[in-house]
């Protein structure tokens, strides 16, 4: 049967050991990708060191994936090694909440080896739409809060009932 | 890979190799020498030059009879080339010995190391270890100039790539979140 893609969630980020990568949440009708955007590199520039580490730094963080969401298989996407896949049947839970340092959209899912694993993604707005909010006269603390909302209502537009029923989505 | 991409690494790849020269540059390196001194008035000679400060470690060695070791500048060693005889900077003797020059300042120095009398007459094996704990301005400046050409290169890659951007923009990213129009279904009930 065809997957669908149902909503993009455009920007969030996951910390990791080698330094905050960011995704793009793209969630079909069958699972959720997390498509790696980019990731830090800092590690790199700091490990040489000096003024050359710098430049070395500041030309690898120009790398950024750009992902054609509307024309790519998500098939595609899923194989990739980089990018994480959630099958929406693995889910065990599903939090979205406001906390101190922002939106978190929380899963604990099980991996293909019954073993359970625990995603925190931070919701980030994208710059483009912070700045074009900011423009409109609305403030950074609103636009945030109007991304979580739409980030909600794809959430429960791509979910299946038996996770939406058992998931935590209050704002 | 495009164009710009490939600049960026290469100028990236030859910055890390001026880096490598200048720690070579910087770092004791260690030199050997081999040769015989035939019978009667033959002399050998190694030189290093363009030093920045730092010493010279000397081990040298005979198979037989004994050598006489000398230290010399520029100006001495051509005095000493041309009459067998100059001042020096420091001189010893023997069958075996190690002995460390420092640098007074830099320059040019020549090692000499020639029969002493009573082994004039004889072949001798001679086998010389230096180790040079001192700044090699060459590569120093030749590392600073390839970090620049490399560095430089990186930069201009890395221009090359916005350009190359501008001109043929990728998809804009989705700015926000996006339900996907005419797919947009509920998806099939879990059991």
């Amino acid at each position: 049967m065809d997957e669908k893609k149902i909503a993009l969630i455009p920007k969030v980020v996951i910390a990791g050991a080698m330094g905050p990568k960011e995704y793009g949440l793209l969630l079909t009708d069958q699972r959720a990708i997390f498509v790696l955007e980019s990731a830090s590199k800092a590690g790199i520039g700091g490990a040489l060191g000096g003024a050359i580490g710098a430049v070395i730094a500041d030309a690898m963080s120009g790398d950024r994936k750009t992902v054609d969401y509307l024309g790519c298989d998500p098939a595609v996407l899923a194989q990739d090694e980089k990018n994480m896949c959630i099958p929406h049947a693995s889910i065990q839970s599903l939090r979205l909440k406001k906390s101190f340092s922002g939106y978190h959209l929380k899963v604990e899912y099980a991996n293909q080896l019954g073993k359970t694993k625990k995603v925190d993604a931070t919701l980030v707005i994208p710059s483009e739409l912070a700045a074009q909010r900011k423009a409109e006269g609305v403030k950074n603390k609103a636009a945030l809060e109007e991304y979580a909302q739409r980030a909600r209502q794809a959430l429960e537009l791509a979910l299946p009932p038996a996770v939406t029923s058992k998931a935590e989505l209050r704002l | 890979m495009n164009k710009g991409k490939l600049l960026r690494g290469i100028g990236v790849a030859i910055a890390l190799f001026g880096v490598l020269m200048m720690v070579y540059a910087v770092l004791p390196a260690d030199d050997s020498y081999e040769a015989t001194l035939p019978s009667g008035d033959y002399y050998y000679y190694f030189g290093y030059e363009n030093l920045i400060s730092g010493s010279i470690d000397i081990t040298f060695a005979v198979s037989e009879g004994s050598v006489v070791a000398f230290v010399f500048t520029s100006d001495q060693y051509e005095v000493y080339a041309l009459t067998g005889s100059a001042d020096y900077l420091f001189r010893t003797s023997g069958g075996s010995g190690t002995f460390t020059f420092d640098l007074p300042d830099m320059g040019t120095y020549y090692f000499v190391f020639q029969h002493s009398e009573i082994s004039s007459l004889i072949d001798q094996d001679l086998q010389v270890t230096a180790t040079v704990n001192g700044v090699a301005l060459f590569g120093v400046v030749l590392g600073v100039v390839i970090i620049a050409v490399g560095g430089a290169l990186a930069v201009y890659g890395i221009r090359v790539m916005k350009n190359e951007q501008k001109l043929a923009p990728a998809p804009p990213a989705p700015s926000d979140v996006v339900i996907f129009q005419g797919e947009q279904q509920r998806p099939p009930t879990q059991p």
